[in-house]
């Protein structure tokens, strides 16, 4: 009796030594394997929560955006930009740091904004933002994760997208509705001569953009303008001081087809 | 008798009857609720080494169990497993009293503190289903205790009071922590003692209703020690070794996104435990539903054995007890299947398929293809998709132009769906699924839906050192 009682015991404690061998040799393993998948699933949501706050200031590949907000995925802020504001830590606490905070003022004249607002807004939630702090370790964590492309390391080629065609009526009537929407505030009805209350009208930009800046197509110019208002200013129109810039938040399908609308 | 000094010894008598240590009498089934119990208790203690209770870091430090600590996530996995266990324990426990009838006379109070354990573990359960801190765990008990809310006149109180607030945050969150590692595990504590007091030292088991002669009986005897301890311990060890395979093989604990108060998820599912209350819930108003029908049931199990007070006799000779068996199971069984969210809740067609290929929360087909199978490009699925070659990705493609064209049967005209794969960044692509169609019944306009997916090859694939692992 007693001795089976001591078998059963002793063949159940090696079945439970046996159910381990698994666990214990592949644990250094699985959680090489995990933190893995975990840093990758991090860069997933980062790259997420960028697309939904920062693309509009900072392109949606890190290439800038005119006027509203510098390059995060290039050379140049990957090798140069630490030194140039004299940051001393690594450029993820950057990243991080400036994320949350938000900048009141550009640290370079083409950022200045118009003075009334901050450049770029704080996104940390104890900061007045909407972010907590591990959705923007994810966003830095994303923005890093930039640095193979953009120290050459590793070279993407971008999707070349069927261009929109500038003549498809339906282009341009996506280009009218983006007008409607952005524009006609400032600059009055686009067919119309008159202008708005703050900006030029648009009626012969096609014609009289042409050329207005050296060596610019109509087309070329009208882009900067949205994008880089401060890059030419014209007379009894521009007051940059009062939030009348042009400075709409466009995507790039958007711009182009704005573009098109207006040189129809 | 040799009297004990020990107080360990003197918790368990020094030998059984035969009759009540049998197994086919019990099936050790308020055994096994004490070694889940004790399981858990293990368990939780390591997880509370880890554990922090706040809103900003209880999700991190799950993450961190599974990613930095050694056997962190088999703990984890055996806890959360060994909760859902000991319910089903419990539960069968609670069945097979009932069937044997073993609940009535001096065995009465013995039922009410069992019923109670019963309550006390679906507490624990649902308190620590909140301590991860994801999207899972937040919206099922948030609207888990929405349902106090509804309570006339003290609800919204009672509410605040367990929530911290008017919704769950710091405050609610150490709350339930509390809850799940101080004052229910102590109340579960009392009440298993008296339970097993009353077992052990009042009134036995009851013995099998076909009656051995009382002499048969006083000869068998079993002995604490060695024999029944011997047998517990192996017992405890064989099925932590079920365990152990179970977790390592099969099983492992959810971890949804982050909790975000701002983002109600596509589905919200309570945990299997409680989907017949949410089944409950859709049948009518979430006060009569959520907090009197689920009090009711819960009255009627207390005073059960004081209600039902003839002698015991086998189920086949209670008239009542058979029918209100079946009915309660198949009660039990038909909320819960109400109670999953494909009933009930009206979805878009198309925002279904967007959700399928997309999910927000585990895995998908899309998860699982190979990394470089996705190569860049725009995919247009018109009509039957003509794979260009047969890897997943191809397949996967012609699968999502089957979903899509079935749209039309919704009503959805010309539905078609454009793919558009990109290579965002080192290691990362960006996926677009867009579905096309012309909506309204005069006017055709064209409308579209989109998705955004980002995959990173260490999501898909994950590497170890260098290799790629067991593909
Ligand atoms: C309203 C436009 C805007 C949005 C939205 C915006 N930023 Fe900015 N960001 C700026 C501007 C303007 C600067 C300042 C450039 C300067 O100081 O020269 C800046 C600077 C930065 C910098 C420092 C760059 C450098 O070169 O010093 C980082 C990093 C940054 N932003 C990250 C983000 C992230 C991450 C988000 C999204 C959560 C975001 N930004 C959203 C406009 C924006
Ligand atoms: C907040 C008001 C405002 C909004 C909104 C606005 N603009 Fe402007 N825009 C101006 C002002 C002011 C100027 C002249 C400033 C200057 O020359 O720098 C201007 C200049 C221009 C010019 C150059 C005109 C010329 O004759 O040289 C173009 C082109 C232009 N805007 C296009 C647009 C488009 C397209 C949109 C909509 C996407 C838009 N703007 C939205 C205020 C606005």
């Amino acid at each position: 009796m007693i001795q089976r009682a001591m078998l059963g015991a002793v063949a159940s404690a090696a079945l439970l030594a046996a159910s381990l061998v698994p666990i214990v040799s592949g644990e250094a393993e699985r959680l090489q394997r995990d933190a893995a998948s975990r840093a990758g699933a991090v860069i997933e949501q980062g790259a997420m929560l960028y697309g939904l706050h920062c693309r509009t200031c900072h392109g949606s590949r890190g290439e800038g955006v005119g006027q509203l907000g510098p390059a995060l995925g290039d050379g140049h802020f990957f090798t140069k930009r630490s030194q140039e504001v004299g940051w001393q830590s690594t450029l993820r606490e950057y990243v991080v740091s400036t994320t949350s905070h938000g900048r009141l003022m550009g640290t370079r004249p083409i950022y200045a904004g118009n003075g009334t607002t901050a450049v770029m807004p704080p996104w940390h939630e104890d900061h007045g933002g909407m972010l907590r702090s591990d959705e923007i370790a994810a966003i830095a964590d994303f923005v890093l994760n930039w640095q193979a492309t953009a120290t050459g390391k590793v070279e993407l080629k971008a999707l070349s997208l069927p261009e929109q065609n500038p003549q498809d009526p339906r282009t341009i009537s996506r280009g009218e509705q983006v007008f409607e929407k952005h524009c006609l505030r400032c600059h009055g009805a686009a067919n119309g001569a008159a202008s708005g209350p703050a900006g030029p009208p648009l009626a012969n930009i096609a014609t009289l953009g042409n050329g207005r800046r050296e060596g610019m197509t109509a087309q070329e110019y009208i882009r900067e303008s949205i994008l880089i208002p401060a890059a030419y200013r014209r007379e009894g129109y521009a007051d940059p001081g009062k939030g009348q810039d042009c400075g709409a938040v466009l995507t790039e399908s958007e711009l182009a087809a704005v573009i098109a609308f207006l040189s129809r | 008798m040799k009297r004990h000094q020990s107080f360990l010894l003197h918790i368990r008598p020094q030998t059984f009857d035969a009759e009540s240590v049998c197994f086919a009498n019990t099936y050790y089934l308020g055994f096994f609720s004490v070694f889940f119990l004790v399981l858990e208790c293990v368990t939780g203690a390591v997880l509370m080494v880890y554990y922090v209770p706040t809103p900003e870091a209880a999700y991190e430090s799950i993450v961190r169990l599974g990613t930095e600590v050694a056997f962190g996530a088999m703990i984890r996995d055996l806890h959360r497993l060994g909760g859902e266990c000991m319910i089903v324990v419990l539960l069968l426990h609670m069945l097979r009293i009932f069937i044997a009838g073993s609940y009535r006379g001096q065995f009465a109070f013995t039922w009410v503190t069992g019923v109670l354990l019963l309550v006390c573990t679906l507490g624990l359960a649902f308190s620590g289903y909140l301590l991860p801190w994801d999207q899972l765990a937040y919206w099922a008990v948030t609207i888990g205790t929405s349902m106090v809310d509804t309570i006339p006149g003290i609800g919204v109180d009672l509410a605040i009071l367990l929530r911290g607030g008017l919704e769950f945050g710091e405050d609610g969150l150490l709350r339930f922590y509390l809850l799940h590692i101080v004052v229910l595990p102590l109340l579960a504590l009392v009440l298993l003692s008296v339970h097993y007091y009353r077992v052990a030292r009042l009134h036995g088991i009851a013995p099998p209703l076909s009656p051995k002669s009382p002499t048969d009986r006083e000869k068998e005897k079993r002995r604490l020690f060695p024999d029944r301890l011997l047998l517990d311990l192996t017992l405890s060890m064989s099925t932590l070794a079920v365990l152990v395979v179970v977790v390592t093989a099969f099983y492992d604990a959810p971890l949804e996104h982050h909790a975000d108060p701002r983002h109600t998820p596509a589905h919200t599912r309570a945990p299997w435990f409680f989907l017949w209350l949410q089944g409950a819930l859709k049948l009518g108003d979430s006060f009569a539903m959520g907090v009197v029908f689920p009090l009711l049931s819960l009255l009627g199990l207390l005073v059960l054995p004081y209600l039902d007070r003839r002698p015991r006799q086998p189920l086949r000779q209670r008239p009542l007890a058979l029918p209100l068996l079946v009915a309660g199971l198949l009660l039990f069984a038909g909320l819960s299947v109400l109670g999953l969210p494909r009933y009930g809740v009206d979805v878009n067609p198309v925002a279904a398929l967007l959700e399928e290929v997309a999910p927000e929360e585990g895995r998908s087909a899309l998860r699982s293809l190979r990394f470089d199978t996705l190569r860049q490009g725009v995919y247009e699925i018109d009509g039957p998709f003509r794979a260009q070659s047969d890897d997943d990705f191809a397949l996967w493609l012609a699968r999502l132009g089957q979903a899509t064209a079935r749209l039309g049967r919704h009503g959805y005209a010309e539905p078609r769906c454009v793919v558009v794969v990109e290579d965002w960044q080192a290691e990362l692509k960006r996926v677009t699924v867009r579905i096309h169609w012309l909506d309204g019944s005069e006017v055709r306009q064209p409308t579209s839906a989109e998705k955004v997916i980002y995959l990173h090859r260490a999501t898909v694939e994950p590497v170890v050192s260098g290799k790629e692992s067991g593909a």
